[in-house]
């Protein structure tokens, strides 16, 4: 084991010195034949050598002018190690067809290798006129979808002239609308007999939506007459271009291979050994200008549609019930580019659920243009009962045959919705309710309503009337408290004037009673406790003392707000005063003095307590 | 203030009065007939002899709510924007409590090129503002007028009375109603400087260069656009000094502008 594992160390370690030891880089490029026919395609080659190092991307030939890359590149390198010295090779190949006639130059190409970039020299390519066609050594075809048996014998070139192979492309009409149907067609004018075609690249149709109009492998050969001479015709490709926006478009040159079998003199030749070679052909650039679509008379639903259509919707019932599934169809049929048209508008509807719709599409090529249908089945679910209308879906399309917008609008669909059942309904399936649809915003009417227009501009209260109106009342509440004041200070002058001095006048005429009382005289006694009673009320009361009856003396108390139980002992005092005055023989002292001490309590108590008097 | 207001409205009626001799020339129509024809018009469609017969209303000196209101949407239907906007400005001066108005007016506004910003005063003041356009200055002055009256007649009961028991109710009342009708009197003051007011303004053209002084030679400020509203501060012969929505000043030509 340890013999080998110095041996791996050595090795490794003399790999790891290999960079320094290898040599400088070198590139060199060469081209065969530097001679060549017209059509005829040429290889060149790029080496690079002296460093195993590749380089960060192969040289692009893909636009080379003059050339037209058919293949390539290949790549083949070569790697030797000898004694810590490398040396490495690595060669892309490719083959170019030198476009038209004299001298074509490679320029010289770059190539960057780690931090350097290197150069190849330039070469030349001398195309000349094609004199005659030259053996090759391709592989025997397939079954050539040329094959006709006419075809043979119509191709016999005179013999002094050389054969031709012509490839055109062309398009129906230069100038389209967007969305409009342009057919672009190549085709092969051949004096060969074809053996095999294949494209070298694949077109690229930028702007364009592109649908293949040829579908057959089969070419159908037409013979025709042109100016070199006559040809047999095929139609090897078609396709439909719908533009996608305006503006100038060019078609780029295609470049087809085609396997070509020489007929040549000798019958024996021609029967056994049936030779073909490489012919390269490219066809021209078409140039398209898309036009704009106008915007005179386009109609707001319009979304792009350009062909002939025809508008069709149908529901699949009549009647249904509330959150039954209702399919509507709406289906737009015709010539056109069916795969972009957008749905047409289905305009809102109320009291109806709806689920995005389900779109099917066919397309197929009907003499040379695309017809097909498109469908959107939407499905509804009614949401309320009663005669619900489905509003007519409208889709315009631009016809660019009369250069004209058309709008199509369907019937309305008037569909019968019955109540559901209720007991099949489960309670979430109660239909959704929704905010009140916004689908409109504008000003509010104006005001129609008749009366009278009067300047409202004025300031009502800038007016007299309006200071007039302000000041009368007060005017007058302040004159009524004047004349209220004045009334006051003259009646209430001598009233409050009496009114304090009723306590004192009582007082007065109650001492006066008790000495009355002393000496024994009680119908005077009597008298003067019925005066004291009755002037210390009606001083009060500021009312005359004459005309007091018992029931005035009680009501006027009670307006006072005396209580009633002493209103009642007033009157008691009172009333026994004016019995005792007039029945003397049954009063003793005793009884004076009780009905004394009774009044100068009610007068006190009336005195203290009740201020209103 | 009020005076310069009266001098404007009489060259602008005179102007109008100027324009429509030879309509008004033929036949004098009461309002109330203008004002039907004006709706018929519009009913029409004919929103330019519409905005004529509206017009001539306003021509005869008379300041109503419905016919500048009515006039604001033939102005709109005729994408005068601008004009729209001062009428309806106008009719909300006079009824600030008219939503149909003042629903217009917003949709109006959505329509100008100018940003108008949201306004941002404090709550309990737009609260206050809100509550001062609940009801308009007629009907406020009536209000405080019901009050003032009922207020006075409880305070003469209360002097007639005076010494009796339930004298003193009526005075309670009485003074309770005099200071309710202050209350309303504050509020038909207030309500009545808004609708004297003149110092606000829509631009009816364009586009209008707002200078930083009253003159082409000063500096170009800003220019704003038909249907914004500035509020005006001075004039200077036809320069009107004023304050654009979002705060900045400058000076504009007078003829620019519609006082509402």
């Amino acid at each position: 084991m340890r013999p080998f594992r110095i041996v791996s160390l050595l090795l490794l370690s003399a790999l790891a010195a290999t960079p320094l030891l290898s040599q400088e880089p070198q590139v060199s490029a060469s081209v065969t034949p530097e001679r060549v026919e017209e059509g005829d395609p040429v290889t060149l080659t790029v080496e690079i050598s002296g460093d195993s190092q590749a380089p960060e991307t192969p040289p692009d030939l893909t636009r080379l002018p003059g050339f037209i890359l058919a293949a390539g590149p290949s790549v083949s390198s070569y790697f030797r190690w000898i004694n810590g010295r490398t040396s490495a090779s690595r060669t892309y190949t490719y083959t170019l067809l030198p476009q038209g006639r004299g001298t074509r130059t490679i320029p010289a190409l770059a190539l960057k290798i780690g931090e350097r970039v290197l150069r190849t020299e330039p070469l030349r390519v001398d195309v000349v006129p094609r004199s005659s066609i030259g053996g090759g050594g391709n592989p025997p075809p397939r079954a050539s979808p040329f094959a006709d048996p006419g075809t043979r014998r119509r191709l016999a070139p005179p013999p002094t002239a050389p054969a031709l192979l012509i490839v055109e492309a062309s398009v129906d009409k230069p100038v389209v609308y967007p969305g409009e149907q342009v057919t672009l067609v190549y085709r092969v004018y051949t004096q060969f007999e074809i053996a095999q075609m294949s494209l070298k690249d694949q077109p690229t149709y930028q702007g364009f939506w592109v649908e293949d109009l040829k579908t057959d492998d089969k070419y159908e050969a037409r013979p025709v007459a042109r100016k070199e001479g006559s040809f047999v015709e095929y139609t090897v490709l078609k396709k439909a271009l719908f533009p996608t926006n305006p503006g100038s478009f060019t078609i780029p040159p295609i470049t087809f291979h085609f396997a070509v079998r020489r007929r040549g003199m000798d019958p024996f030749d021609s029967m056994f050994f049936q030779p073909t070679e490489s012919v390269f052909r490219s066809s021209g650039a078409v140039t398209i200008r898309v036009r704009d679509l106008p915007e005179q008379g386009r109609p707001p639903e319009f979304k792009g549609a350009v062909g002939q259509f025809t508008l069709k919707v149908s529901a699949d019932r009549k009647q249904a019930r509330v959150n039954d599934a209702v399919a509507l169809r709406i289906r737009v049929e015709g010539q056109g580019n069916i795969n972009t048209l957008e749905t047409p508008g289905l305009p809102e509807i109320q009291d109806f659920k709806r689920y995005e719709p389900k779109v099917e599409e066919a397309m197929q090529a009907k003499g040379g243009t695309l017809v097909g249908a498109k469908t959107w089945e939407y499905v509804l679910i009614p949401l309320a009962p009663g005669e619900q209308v489905i509003p007519p879906v409208r889709f315009a399309f631009f016809d660019p045959l009369t250069e004209q917008y058309r709008l199509l609008e369907s019937d309305p669909i008037r569909l019968s919705v019955a109540k559901g059942d209720l007991a099949e309904v489960p309670v979430q399936a109660a239909p959704d309710r929704t905010e009140i649809a916004v689908l409109g915003s504008d000003i509010r009417y104006i005001k129609q309503a008749a009366g009278r227009i009067v300047d409202e501009g004025t300031i009502p209260y800038a007016c007299r009337g309006f200071l007039a109106l302000l000041l009368a009342p007060l005017a007058l509440n302040v004159s009524l408290l004047l004349i209220a004041r004045r009334r006051a200070a003259l009646s209430g002058s001598k009233a409050l004037v009496r009114r304090r001095r009723a306590a004192r006048a009582a007082r007065k005429r109650l001492r006066r009673a008790r000495t009355l009382l002393a000496h024994d005289q009680s119908g005077k006694f009597y008298q003067e406790m019925a005066s004291a009673l009755t002037f210390y009320l009606a001083d009060k009361a500021g009312v005359s003392a004459s005309g007091l009856t018992y029931d005035r003396v009680e009501e006027i108390l009670s307006e006072r707000g005396v209580e009633p139980e002493t209103g009642q002992r007033f009157r008691r005092c009172l009333e026994a005063c004016d019995f005792a005055r007039f029945a003397p023989a049954s009063s003793g002292k005793e009884e004076m003095e009780r009905a004394f001490v009774e009044a100068g309590k009610v007068i006190e108590e009336l005195e203290g307590k009740v201020k209103i008097l | 203030m009020r005076r310069r207001g009266g001098v404007v409205a009489a060259l602008g009626l005179a102007l109008l009065i100027g324009g429509l001799t030879a309509r008004a020339a033929g036949a004098s129509r009461s309002p109330e007939e203008l004002f039907a024809r004006g709706c018929e018009q519009y009913s029409r469609g004919d929103y330019a002899a519409s905005a004529d017969s509206f017009r001539e209303v306003l021509s005869a000196g008379i300041r109503n709510s419905r016919v500048y209101y009515n006039l604001g949407n033939a102005c709109f239907r005729r994408n005068q924007i601008g004009q729209a906007i001062l009428y309806y400005e106008k009719a909300l001066r006079l009824d600030p409590a008219d939503e149909d108005a003042r629903a217009n007016l917003r949709y109006a506004n959505l329509r100008i090129r100018d940003r108008i910003p949201a306004d941002d005063s404090p709550l309990l003041l737009a609260l206050a503002v809100r509550a001062r356009d609940l009801l308009r200055l007629e009907e406020v002055t009536r209000l405080f007028l019901g009050v003032y009256l009922a207020g006075m007649l409880l305070g003469g009961g209360w002097i007639l009375t005076n010494g009796r028991r339930w004298a003193p109710h009526l005075g309670i009342a009485a003074l309770a109603l005099l200071v309710l009708s202050l209350a309303c009197g504050g509020w038909m003051l207030l309500q009545g400087r808004a609708r004297a007011s003149a110092d606000e303004a829509i631009v009816l053209v364009e586009k209008v260069e707002v200078l930083s002084g009253p003159g082409p030679e000063n500096t170009l400020l800003a220019s704003v656009h038909e249907g914004t509203k500035v509020r005006i501060h001075n004039r200077r012969e036809a320069w009107v000094q004023v304050t654009l929505p979002d705060g900045r000043a400058g000076w504009m030509r007078g003829e620019a502008l519609g006082v509402i």
